[in-house]
């Protein structure tokens, strides 16, 4: 795996602040534990994160830490209760004395009984409402996921693209009718294929596309209609023979059969 | 008590499996101040910051055999329960509503200074260096990420910044952050 991306992600941040949702946690959990280079790196945020604690603390309240001691030693006199009980019904000897500690024994057994339902009920109500929102965070999640996803897949196909030699560039400047804009293809002659980067364009009215032209042998050749809010990198119509020029017009939406040159907004020469 | 904390807190833990009370005593006297200050930063209210507080370390009490040496700090381990036990007091006390929204004009816009930079600085000096090695909206995200609870996405809806600045910027803030500490060295 490719732990140096999975560092840089951001992930590693996001677990120690404890912001991601627990089937994402349970994940950084395993791989630091695969792989030594992420321990080390999440080590040094726990650090940070910690010293960041540490530093901006607030003193609690009065109190806070007795009720703490309080609660968890109170919990242990149980083994007490029982050896005491034991030493006290062997050494009574009255036999009316043993009802005495019947009733006794079944009073704790009920008590005991009453507390260990009420905690298995919270305990429950606590699972529940946790669970939900896990639920909920993870379906979010897997949103967000999609969505980074396909954002990442096309950036990773125009950088093929790009680094393709056999793909010729060719940067389509503003025209009068927009000095600003400009967009950019991506050709591969031999195979036809054609992909298109916007670099800025104006936005249009509903009821208008941009259309991409190629001008093979002096004749404009559709190569698709487009919209902004695409992927970074579009895949265009294929395009063969000897393209000189492409350009982009504004047309009705759905495009045209021909270009309406008056609305040429960026065009670049091969 | 800056002395790394690492070396002996492995003993303290220990102790705690151990079920040593005075293990337990130690650990409040380490870490009860940082993770009230967890808790209460996402609350707000100190009578139920002081609840969930009590119950954080009771909950670390009764729960340390889950906690293994080998998935990381004690205290990442302890910060998370804190933060979920604090969002679940939050969740069940009728003060979440509006806390959030209410919240991030005031620490955006602040009436007078930065509310983090406020409460750090307050705290130890050595965070003066910290916090303006950090840029205003880093401080922001940690602010709101870490000390108040939000969720990532939470805070790109709320400030409309796109999730993935919010993400990039948490990196950077916590890279910043390790630098001023020196962390990496």
């Amino acid at each position: 795996m490719d732990y140096k991306s999975y560092i840089e992600s951001g992930l590693l941040e996001a677990y120690v602040a404890g912001i991601l949702p627990e089937p994402q946690m349970e994940e950084v959990r395993v791989l630091a534990e695969k792989y030594p280079e992420v321990r080390v790196e999440l080590d040094k945020i726990e650090e940070a994160m910690m010293q960041l604690a540490m530093t901006s603390e607030i003193t609690p309240p009065e109190g806070a830490e007795a009720k703490i001691l309080d609660h968890i030693t109170k919990r242990r006199p149980s083994s007490g209760g029982s050896t005491r009980t034991t030493s006290a019904s062997s050494g009574g000897s009255g036999s009316g004395d043993i009802w005495k500690w019947v009733v006794a024994l079944l009073a704790v057994g009920l008590i005991g009984l009453g507390v260990y339902l009420y905690s298995y009920r919270t305990h429950c109500e606590q699972m529940t409402s946790s669970l939900d929102e896990i639920r909920a965070e993870q379906q979010q999640f897997a949103t967000e996921y999609a969505g980074i996803q396909s954002q990442l897949d096309s950036v990773q196909r125009a950088i093929a693209v790009m680094s393709d030699r056999d793909f010729t560039k060719v940067v389509m400047a503003g025209t009068d009718n927009a000095p600003e804009s400009h967009a950019t293809i991506f050709w591969n002659a031999s195979t036809s294929q054609l992909y298109l980067i916007v670099g800025s364009l104006k936005a249009l009215a509903a009821d208008q596309q941009y259309q991409l032209w190629a001008i093979v042998d002096g004749n404009p050749i559709d190569a698709g209609v487009f919209d902004l809010d695409g992927d970074y990198l579009t895949a265009m119509k294929e395009i063969s023979g000897n393209a000189a020029t492409f350009a982009v017009t504004i047309e009705p939406l759905g495009g045209s059969e021909g270009p309406s040159l008056e609305t040429m907004q960026v065009a670049g020469n091969l | 008590m800056n002395s790394k904390p690492t070396d002996h807190i492995k003993d303290i833990i220990t102790g705690v499996k151990n079920r040593d009370a005075d293990a337990m005593s130690r650990l409040y006297s380490l870490y009860g101040g940082a993770i009230y200050g967890i808790v209460y930063r996402i609350i707000q209210r100190e009578d139920i910051a002081k609840e969930a507080l009590q119950d954080c370390f009771v909950r670390i009490w009764q729960k340390i055999d889950l906690y293994e040496e080998s998935k990381g700090r004690p205290f990442t381990w302890m910060a998370h329960l804190a933060r979920n036990i604090a969002l679940d007091k939050l969740k069940s006390s009728e003060i979440s509503k509006g806390r959030k929204t209410d919240s991030i004009d005031v620490v955006v816009h602040p009436p007078e200074g930065n509310q983090l930079t406020e409460t750090i600085n307050t705290d130890v000096i050595g965070l003066n260096k910290v916090s303006n090695l950090l840029r205003e909206e880093e401080r922001m995200v940690i602010d709101y990420l870490y000390f108040r609870g939000f969720t990532q996405r939470e805070l790109a809806d709320e400030t409309g910044i796109p999730l993935g600045t919010v993400k990039t910027r948490l990196r950077m803030a916590i890279k910043n952050l390790r630098k001023a500490l020196s962390v990496d060295q």
